[in-house]
């Protein structure tokens, strides 16, 4: 066995597409702006949107066609990750005419996977396909039928880069991305690969706006209840070696625990599927504290998933106070920045908190990401530098 | 690390609703396709498919449920009562410690082209936000958690078509690892006319009949229907006096990285997955006795699956049938179908048939039980599963007392193919794919 199931998990790289930044230099820079959460301005109405993203500087110009938005954003973080782990590095390929990439580790194909997390996948694109299918089903274009189906962006990941480990996506709401680092963390541990793509992704669309909106839980006004939708991909290259891996990078953390939980049903609410508790927060935070062998008292960093939601941030706040106590712990709401990026938020939180621990002075070593979903159900992991 | 067994099975299927309604036509070679009446065909060009006409959701939820979710939902709600009720899981010993993971391709596809209609034809007033609500793919693993009180982890895997074995293996590798003592898992799939659309521009869709491995095979029939399968830890099963029906074996999963439609030509994926679970088991080719196929029927998916067949087993000439020629193809649900008759086949003996079965494809070299199912006594079953993106996902199932202890089971291995390429693949965007 390469690792048991609570072998903590060392992040060597991470690529960032994200409405604050599309490299993780730019990510990075605006978090360096900002130290805590008392100095992020207060949420806004405005939906974030990664505004005039060209893929063309990243992916080239051929084969490229059928790629959907969310498929182009998760091969430009993936590319940053993969080459920020030292796994492969930029090739090219002239008869192509797009970047390509050689491998430099003896690591094999095989032994890398891909685990995304995304709540909605393609939408705008299976809502183009139904579209069309009630105007003419004849018109339907085969070439981007695939894209309808929410694994085929992650399939994409794996086939630019020709990894051959276990793909998998995951769909769990906002706790999704947390919970695709415990989906790779079981791969290694049953020796179906040494190493992770590993994160989240979502995208805006005419769909997924309309079904908010739709639905009446958009924000309408500063100070006010309700989401600001966003978009963005985060993806982190993880193993579980136990030192610098074969190129003798160190890493940047280790995420050390994992913790999940559901909440009962509600039995007596009149939509007794939508709520959050913070009995259930608390268990799944407990969860990974204990797995990380540390204690709340320890943490420097909570990375919460308050969105505008009362009834998810409701829950949050009273499992955090009773979890922390006194304890001067930083809270900080990725969201506030970013919108809610559903099946993403998750792993942008975790990037959060990596530009937090890895800020020059650094502002900690210990964070607890939090990642609550619609449903009752919570996820949470650790993340440790160990440079304290 | 513990053993896993399957304590219970509740099943929705195109050939009836229930285990003992869906074993009967397996086992009798019943054909589930008929004229789809779900949804208008006008203009697809294809107008067969394997409804689940015979589950009705009043049948199974009550007023409040039935409003509240959608088919597929409903369908996994369903499945995992009987699964429940046959495995005499009352209460659960230990909610914080059971998990659901549900696999799914679309989800409620049809209930997303309902409001993408309504949105279309009548404007968004017409879209009715509770529906909306009943949308998210994670609901399927949520409801089947709530369906019996579970508070564990739940997550749903929409691995297309190899959802149900990634699901069925993910709880297998939860329980086995100690995260969790019991799991719901399983997989859902609805009918959906941008799904059958999709299908049949790819040209990927049969005519009339499903013919897997056979010489004049022209491609699947779309199908729905759900499988629910209830697992647990050995220590878990003896501390409530629970029966095992059978042992999840091993568990294998690889992607291809080669193309989003287009199967690896060599197989060499499949053929890792499918090694990796024989090993896993703790056996070897020649143990097992029966290979569930994923026999989708089309030009392409069954002279390569024959191809790794034959070279993961070499001269052990296996039985291999592919039950999608009488329930077609569920998508996300049909490795989880699938996997409900391999413990059947461990359990009774029997080995279903291949339906529509008249002469082999010259490129199919296995051994088909052709048309009537046959007495074999299986007592290790391979459930393999392929899916677009070039995911393949392979469990065994074996009889409870067959498999070596669980320390005894090497892990899995990375094989020896390596990339000769890795730049991106042009698109195929017609012909030759294989339908995961």
């Amino acid at each position: 066995m390469w690792a048991s199931t609570t072998t903590p998990l060392a992040i060597r790289s991470y690529g960032v597409v994200s409405p604050v930044g599309i490299t993780v230099q730019s990510w990075n820079a605006h978090w360096s702006q900002r130290g805590a959460s008392t100095e992020l301005p207060p949420p806004t109405i405005e939906k974030k949107v990664i505004e005039d993203f060209d893929v063309t500087p990243y992916l080239g110009k051929k084969g490229n066609r059928n790629f959907d938005r969310l498929t182009q954003l998760l091969l430009v973080g993936a590319e940053q990750a993969m080459v920020g782990s030292g796994v492969q590095t930029h090739g090219t390929n002239p008869a192509q005419g797009a970047v390509a990439f050689q491998w430099t580790h003896p690591w094999t194909p095989e032994q890398v996977g891909v685990s995304i997390s995304t709540s909605y996948g393609s939408q705008d694109v299976i809502a183009g396909a139904s579209r069309t299918c009630e105007e003419n089903p004849r018109h339907l274009n085969p070439a981007r039928f695939p894209n309808t189906i929410i694994t085929t962006p992650a399939g994409y990941v794996s086939i630019r880069h020709a990894l051959r480990g276990p793909n998998t996506t995951v769909v769990s709401g906002n706790p999704g991305a947390l919970d695709a680092v415990l989906n790779a963390r079981t791969h290694i541990a049953q020796g179906r690969a040494r190493a992770f793509l590993v994160g989240g992704a979502e995208v805006l669309g005419e769909a997924l706006e309309g079904a908010a909106q739709a639905t009446g839980i958009l924000r309408t006004s500063t100070p006010g209840e309700g989401l600001t939708l966003g978009e963005g991909i985060a993806l982190f290259f993880v193993d579980a070696d136990t030192g610098n891996h074969a190129n003798n990078r160190p890493p940047l953390a280790w995420i050390t625990g994992y913790g999940t939980a559901l909440g009962p049903a509600l039995t007596h609410s009149p939509n007794p599927l939508v709520f959050a508790s913070a009995d259930t927060v608390l268990r799944a935070a407990r969860a990974a504290l204990c797995e990380a062998g540390i204690t709340p008292d320890q943490l420097d960093l909570v990375c919460t998933s308050k969105s505008g939601l009362n009834y998810i941030d409701q829950a949050e706040d009273q499992a955090l106070d009773q979890l922390l106590g006194v304890c001067p712990t930083t809270r900080i709401s990725p969201k506030d920045h970013l919108g809610e990026t559903f099946g993403a938020s998750g792993a942008l939180a975790m990037a959060t908190a990596l530009a937090h621990l890895s800020a020059s002075p650094p502002r900690g070593c210990n964070a607890l990401i939090l990642s609550t979903g619609f449903y009752g159900n919570t996820s949470a992991i650790v993340m440790q530098t160990r440079s304290a | 690390m513990q053993r896993v067994f399957i304590t219970g099975m509740g099943v929705v299927s195109p050939l009836g609703t229930g285990l003992s309604t869906y074993w009967s036509g397996l086992k009798g070679g019943e054909s589930g396709a008929a004229p789809i009446t779900a949804f208008d065909t006008t203009g697809i060009g294809r107008d067969i498919g394997c409804e689940a006409k015979g589950f009705h959701v009043r049948d199974h939820l009550r007023g409040t449920e039935a409003r509240t979710m959608g088919r597929a939902s409903a369908m996994v709600v369903a499945a995992t009562r009987m699964a429940a009720d046959m495995a005499r899981l009352k209460s659960l010993p230990s909610p914080e410690r059971t998990a659901a993971f549900l696999g799914t391709t679309m989800g409620e596809g049809n209930l997303l082209a309902q409001l993408h209609t309504a949105w279309i034809t009548e404007g968004a007033q017409a879209v009715a936000p509770q529906k909306i609500l009943q949308y998210g793919g994670s609901l399927l693993s949520i409801h089947a958690a709530r369906t019996v009180g579970a508070q564990g982890p739940a997550m749903t895997l929409p691995a297309a078509c190899a959802a149900g074995n990634y699901a069925i293996g993910y709880s297998a590798d939860q329980i086995r690892q100690g995260m969790v003592d019991m799991a719901i898992t399983g997989a859902a799939e609805v009918l959906e006319r941008a799904e059958l659309a999709g299908f049949a521009r790819l040209g990927a869709v049969a005519k009339n009949t499903c013919r897997p491995f056979d010489k004049d095979r022209d491609g699947i029939l779309v199908g729905e229907g759900a499988a629910i399968l209830v697992l647990e830890s050995e220590s878990h099963m003896r501390a409530r006096g629970a029966e095992p029906l059978a042992e999840v074996g091993g568990y294998g999963l690889a992607c291809d990285g080669h193309h989003v439609t287009h199967p690896n030509p060599e197989g060499a994926g499949n053929a890792r997955a499918m090694g990796n679970a024989i090993r896993t088991s703790g056996l070897t080719p020649s143990d097992v006795d029966h290979v569930n196929a994923h026999g989708t029927g089309t030009p392409t998916n069954d002279p390569v699956e024959s191809q790794v067949i034959r070279k993961v087993f070499g001269a052990h000439d296996v039985a291999v049938t592919s039950v999608k020629s009488m329930i077609g193809h569920c998508m996300g649900a049909a490795s989880a179908l699938e996997a409900v008759a391999c413990v059947q086949s461990v359990r009774t003996g029997w080995v279903p048939p291949t339906i529509n079965h008249g002469q082999k494809g010259p490129e199919c070299d296995v051994r088909v039980i052709a048309n009537q199912a046959q007495r074999l006594h299986p007592k290790v079953v391979l459930n393999n599963a392929l899916a677009f993106g070039g995911y393949n996902a392979v469990v065994t199932f074996a009889a409870p007392d067959v498999l070596p202890p669980v320390s005894d089971r090497p892990l899995a291995t990375f094989g020896d193919d390596h990339p000769e390429d890795n730049h991106p693949k042009e698109n195929h965007p017609r012909g030759d794919h294989h339908v995961g």
